[in-house]
């Protein structure tokens, strides 16, 4: 059990300032996925908690002790780096003790612990290699492996999958969605730009930009009711359109939110459509994307399978208004209809 | 340039010339400015993430030296080795400078010197000795080279 409190968080390089007043609460057992843009601060605030950045000011508490000053090995966390951080000269099985020799644990007990963990991963067989001689999916393996072992309250994930195939990506987040089925009452800290990553693994999501907190919720909440126009453009996949002008001005507001997925694509306009002229499809099978040209910039609409509209065609998009989000001068959320 | 100060303070400490302790010193001396150098730009040269890592898993300072930092440096250290030893090993110099010239300090490259006034019409001697003496150099070389292989970082980090 281990909740982590962030309470008015600072860090500044010098005169540069990463990270702005950050306050966040993460419960105990919570997976908590940090996106936003590179060089937002994510990876930054990770480090923090994880104590390998020294924080310039506020406060961050885990399990309701005050951490600032606790040298990492001493704060009940584990993290898993970007690039595994595997140390090249160990064997597999050196690699997961290394953590439990430093700790001082018998040696029959450390064997006890590494080959559980090998089993859980289904590392067994390649315990004595080096980890030269490891696919980049058994060092991931191995990677997490080392931050079980430790029995921590609390894992920290730095992009761990940005280094692997498209394939082997997709395989390797079930097993981590599976790793925190298992392991409930771990608290689960775990930093990507992807936002795939994001939407699939996280209870809750961070989205932070230029070090400060931009909007904290469930994926679905972030879907649905974004809270500004920056996580509006930066959660969901494509983007959605943010359209001011006279469509905005329509339903009172400064700009108009409206997701690919509830625009459709209609031969004639009615009210509350907007005019353009299709300037390129993609076509995937599944879906196919069409992006228009109108008089408010360029517009993306969404549509199921193959489409019939083609390149240079006039068309007029409709929103579904039930899924229109309406945003005022300040790019914040309006509430209502 | 630096022998002849060096020698003057030896001679002043008294304790130190025409020692052994004297010429290790020296040699130790002369050896450092490139040890640091090249151990340094090495050493920076390892992953963050490593060192990081190894904090994490509650190793001090000491230990990420000893543990993590110390065997990845082999290759460096290697090197290093060779060149420092081929160094002292081929120095006349120094050896003449800081060890008296008896029978137990003449080092081998003041022997081979010897022999060029005692046996002055024997080239074939001085050459065929002088060839022998390249057999240590050679046995260090070849116990060290499989260090000079790059690619012990293999593995540890993306695109290893």
């Amino acid at each position: 059990m281990a909740d982590i409190k962030l309470t008015k968080l600072n860090k500044s390089y010098g005169s540069v300032h990463i990270l702005k007043d950050v306050s966040l609460d993460i419960k105990s057992g919570e997976f908590m996925v940090f996106v936003g843009p590179s060089g937002c601060g994510k990876s930054t605030l990770l480090r923090a908690i994880c104590g390998l950045e020294a924080i310039s000011s506020g406060q961050l508490e885990i399990d309701h002790a005050v951490v600032n000053e606790v040298p990492p090995s001493k704060r009940g966390i584990a993290m898993v780096f970007q690039s595994y951080a595997l140390y090249p000269h160990m064997s597999v099985y050196e690699n997961i003790s290394f953590a439990l020799e430093n700790q001082g644990l018998p040696k029959d007990e450390i064997r006890k612990k590494v080959e559980k963990v090998g089993e859980l991963l289904q590392l067994t067989p390649y315990l004595a290699r080096l980890p030269k001689a490891l696919s980049g999916g058994q060092r991931q393996r191995v990677a997490i492996g080392r931050a079980i072992v430790r029995g921590a309250k609390v894992f920290l994930f730095d992009e761990p999958l940005s280094n692997l195939d498209a394939a082997l990506r997709v395989q390797t987040r079930m097993e981590i969605a599976k790793l925190k089925r298992d392991m409930p009452n771990t608290t689960m800290v775990y930093v990507t730009h992807d936002q795939v990553e994001a939407m699939t693994l996280a209870d809750r999501i961070v989205v932070l930009q230029a070090g400060r907190i931009e909007q904290v919720g469930t994926p679905m909440e972030l879907y649905e009711k974004p809270g500004n126009t920056f996580v509006a453009g930066f959660i969901g996949s494509p983007k959605m359109n943010l359209i001011a002008g006279a469509p905005a001005e329509r339903i009172k507001c400064k700009t108009m939110g409206v997701r690919p997925e509830h625009l459709e694509v209609v031969a004639r306009a009615s009210a509350g459509t907007i005019a353009g002229v299709v300037e390129y499809t993609e076509v995937l099978g599944s879906d196919s994307f069409i992006y228009v040209k109108t008089d408010y910039g360029l517009i993306t609409a969404r549509e199921n399978g193959k489409t019939a509209v083609k390149n240079g065609d006039k068309v007029h998009l409709k929103a579904t208004d039930a899924h229109v989000h309406r945003f005022d001068e300040n790019g914040k959320r309006i509430e209502g209809k | 340039m630096s022998l002849i100060p060096l020698l003057k303070l030896y001679n002043a400490t008294g304790f130190l010339s025409k020692t052994y302790l004297g010429i290790w010193l020296a040699h130790t001396a002369f050896g450092l400015p490139f040890a640091i150098y090249l151990l340094r730009s090495y050493i920076a040269g390892l992953p963050r993430d490593l060192i990081e890592s190894a904090q994490v898993d509650g190793a001090n300072d000491f230990k990420i030296f000893l543990r993590i930092v110390l065997p990845l440096c082999f290759p460096a250290l290697a090197s290093f080795a060779i060149f420092q030893f081929l160094w002292v090993w081929n120095d006349l110099l120094v050896a003449i400078v800081f060890l008296g010239s008896g029978e137990d300090q003449l080092v081998l490259t003041g022997k081979l010197n010897g022999l060029l006034g005692s046996r002055g019409g024997n080239w074939e001697i001085l050459t065929a000795s002088a060839f022998v003496t390249i057999v240590v150099p050679l046995t260090v070389f070849f116990a060290l080279q499989r260090y000079f292989v790059r690619g012990l970082l293999a593995g540890s980090v993306k695109g290893g």
